[in-house]
């Protein structure tokens, strides 16, 4: 695209558009992108007018969408190969299949500005300031080795590096605790804002308790955790957010926590936790509640399968994405924490049907 | 795990020798089969009935008569290996009890994705065996479960005379890695596909249609049409405007049948779903016909790919043709089963004579997809598990 869909948003206001004008808004550049991706994918191409999806609508319930699942099992780009510049893919945790995304420079670029205005909004408001903070992965060095083709840890930790100093990996290669690291960073950063970041069930397994049953603990001044991950192994050992974020400050010190939602497919375009405990999707996405049996529309407060716009993908079909994760709409415009527009939960993963086809006997 | 399979194997050379159609192998199919056709606890499990009506005494006897009429006499391969699949839940009683009543020693392998019958089945099986009338079974026979792991299947390789590999593909591709004796050999069930074929002009006529129907939906839907024999594809044949008139008539009639059975699973539709769109992206022109628990897909052709990617639960191909010759748009040589209404038996044997409908194992009528029977694949299973002896 000559002129990219993205540019006019970035002067916009993260959260202070309300819902019935950010729609407008978000409608119009994804006509733009569904235009644009009929034109550079065949496979969109494809099921567009053998769906019979409409490209150019009036409004989000009419905009076409592809199953994430499809990430999985096809290449889905729009872009030539000789310009994709880099691919990510999916951590794939419990299946060995992954997602494959394609990204031009462009792309790639445009993801890691929205992450950061997302982010430094956040810095914004929980008064951290605007330079660069020092950051304490809970994770191990590892996990970036491999510059070409980046898990989605990877590529999280990859986005968010820039907007941090003197990068700190709290875990050895082998996930034990490395004390010399973490003991550094503390004594060097107390007393300042930190960054500190790592995947849920990660940061509750190989740090949090790990430092409990060392009885050990640590007291930032002034902390921002962020994570990210599904909460369905944690809730196994019986720990909600609320027992997460009690045990982190135990451990931390003053330590505000947020988890975050998003998807290798959707990268940058994360939503944050409020104070409330609500996740607000940015002025640049935003979501939509389907009836899994009949797709159609849920209203506020309904369960469904979540349907995640995004205005960022030019190099893949992934404006709009149907997935299989379970949420719903709390509200719109109204939320306590200020932010303006839709807000949500979400609710878990679409309890999968066992797939007990021929081709399973040995696979388990 | 290894230990007690060893064990179990040391002592098979020191059990008395057993032979085809013995006393005992006869009397437990008996007992299973009354077990599982009277007792009111089962009767939620369709297929268990199934497997206990498919050993009743007169079935038995005709399996005995068929297989001693055999023209050269038939003996125990031996010790029989048997891996089995995790999608039909009795699937490893049949290959299991064929290869015993064939007089074979076995080591079956359940999968651990078995779902509630197979449990079922298991504990009913568990407590025959433990009877004192059974030791000698339970001597030369051990069903287990383990986790994928290479020295267990190795050495159950390395050691048997017959391996039984009920696939998919992926599966025959793995455990072909394990080498077995020169003197052994393989049987596999490779992934397989099937499908319906309906003459239009018939169903038009048809004063029977909520039992076709029925019969239908039972061939769909049993084992979540994920078995080799459910039909995934059906083929109208006829001219075009009586095409055109029965998928009317049929559907108008089978739409009745849907949304009373049980709820239809929210996962299943997502499925279907990225079925649906996977094959749109991959350029098939589709037309949909969506219900929640039945998408229909009409297509003018599938690529193989395709067919392992059908994720079953009620998602129906559907073509029309006018002649056979346009039927090997759709099959390939992994066709098994076609379930048929409106053909004569002598049609269709003509037409395969003729050199139309190839790579077709099976031809059955509609509602029969499920039935197992003892020749399978295009293999007479208890010639498979024998040695055959001649003489001149």
């Amino acid at each position: 695209m000559s002129k990219f869909v993205i540019d006019p948003f970035y002067k916009l206001p993260v959260y202070g558009i309300a819902q019935e004008e950010k729609e407008c808004l978000l409608n119009d550049a994804l006509n733009q992108l569904n235009n644009h991706h009929y034109k550079y994918c065949q496979n969109y191409n494809n099921l567009i007018d053998s769906i019979g999806f409409s490209l150019t609508v009036d409004t989000y319930v009419e905009q076409p969408y592809v199953m994430a699942r499809l990430f999985k099992i096809l290449e889905l780009k729009s872009v030539v190969a000789k310009e994709i510049f880099k691919q990510l893919n999916s951590s794939g945790t419990s299946s060995q299949v992954v997602s494959k995304i394609f990204l031009n420079a462009q792309a790639a670029k445009v993801q890691s500005k929205v992450l950061a205005k997302i982010l430094l909004d956040l810095f914004e408001r929980k008064q951290l300031g605007k330079q660069r903070l020092p950051m304490l992965f809970i994770e191990a060095p590892d996990i970036i080795k491999n510059r070409n083709s980046f898990s989605a840890r990877g590529a999280g930790i990859q986005g968010l590096s820039f907007l941090g100093r003197n990068h700190t990996y709290a875990l050895n290669n082998d996930m034990t605790l490395n004390h010399k690291a973490i003991d550094g960073f503390i004594e060097q950063f107390q007393y300042e804002p930190v960054l500190i970041f790592g995947f849920t069930f990660m940061i509750w397994k190989y740090f949090i308790e790990v430092l409990k049953k060392k009885n050990k603990n640590y007291s930032f001044e002034q902390g921002l955790l962020l994570h990210s991950g599904g909460w369905k192994k944690l809730q196994a050992i019986a720990v909600d957010n609320q027992e997460f974020k009690h045990q982190v400050k135990l451990a931390l010190g003053n330590v505000s926590v947020h988890n975050f939602y998003g998807m290798v497919e959707q990268t940058g375009t994360i939503s944050i936790e409020c104070e409330a405990g609500y996740l607000h999707p940015p002025v640049f996405s935003d979501i939509l509640i389907r009836d899994p049996l009949t797709l159609k529309v849920k209203k506020t407060g309904e369960e469904g399968l979540i349907q995640l716009f995004s205005i960022l993908p030019e190099s893949y079909p992934g404006q709009s994405l149907l997935t299989e994760d379970m949420g719903q709409v709390i509200g719109r415009d109204d939320c306590v924490c200020g932010r303006k527009g839709q807000y949500f939960k979400v609710v878990g993963r679409l309890a999968q049907a066992e797939n007990r086809g021929c081709s399973d006997t040995f696979s388990e | 795990m290894l230990e007690k399979i060893k064990q179990f194997v040391g002592n098979l050379s020191i059990n008395k020798p057993v032979f085809p159609f013995s006393a005992k192998s006869i009397q437990f199919c008996q007992d299973l089969s009354k077990i599982l056709t009277t007792d009111t606890k089962l009767r939620p499990y369709q297929d268990l009935v199934a497997l206990g009506y498919w050993l009743r005494p007169s079935h038995l006897k005709q399996l005995q008569s068929d297989f001693e009429n055999k023209e050269a006499i038939h003996q125990p391969r031996g010790l029989a290996f048997h891996i089995t699949p995790g999608n039909v839940d009795t699937m490893f009683a049949y290959s299991w009890l064929i290869s015993l009543l064939a007089g074979n020693k076995n080591i079956v392998r359940l999968s651990s994705k078995g779902g509630e019958a197979q449990q079922v089945l298991l504990s009913t099986i568990e407590k025959l065996l433990n009877s004192a009338d059974f030791v000698n079974i339970r001597q030369n026979n051990l069903l287990i479960m383990y986790e994928h792991n290479d020295e267990i299947s190795g050495y159950l390789s390395s050691i048997c005379d017959t391996r039984v590999i009920w696939g998919g593909d992926d599966t025959i591709k793995k455990i072909r890695q394990f080498p077995i004796l020169a003197t052994s050999k393989d049987i596999v069930f490779a992934d397989r596909f099937s499908f319906a074929l309906f003459n239009s002009e018939n169903i038009i006529n048809s004063a029977e249609l909520p039992k076709l129907c029925q019969l239908f939906y039972r061939d769909i839907y049993t084992f979540g049409q994920q078995a080799c024999s459910s039909p995934r594809l059906l083929v109208w044949y006829g001219s075009n405007d009586s095409n055109r008139q029965a998928k009317i008539l049929f559907w108008m009639e089978f739409k009745k049948l849907l949304g009373q059975s049980s709820k239809p699973l929210a996962a299943a539709a997502v499925n279907k779903l990225v079925h649906s769109q996977l094959m749109a992206m991959m350029g098939n022109k589709l037309n949909m016909k969506l219900f929640p628990d039945l998408y229909r897909i009409n297509i003018n052709e599938v690529s193989s790919d395709l067919w392992k990617q059908h994720c079953g639960e009620g998602l129906l191909y559907e073509a029309e043709i006018n002649h056979f010759s346009e039927l090997n748009k759709f099959t390939n040589t992994s066709f098994q089963t076609c379930t048929y209404t409106g053909f004569s038996r002598e049609q269709l044997k003509q037409e395969v004579q003729n050199g139309e409908l190839q790579h077709i194992l099976r031809f059955v009528p509609v509602g029969h997809a499920l039935n197992f029977e003892s020749v399978w694949d295009g293999m007479d299973l208890f010639s498979e598990f024998s040695v055959i002896s001649t003489f001149s």
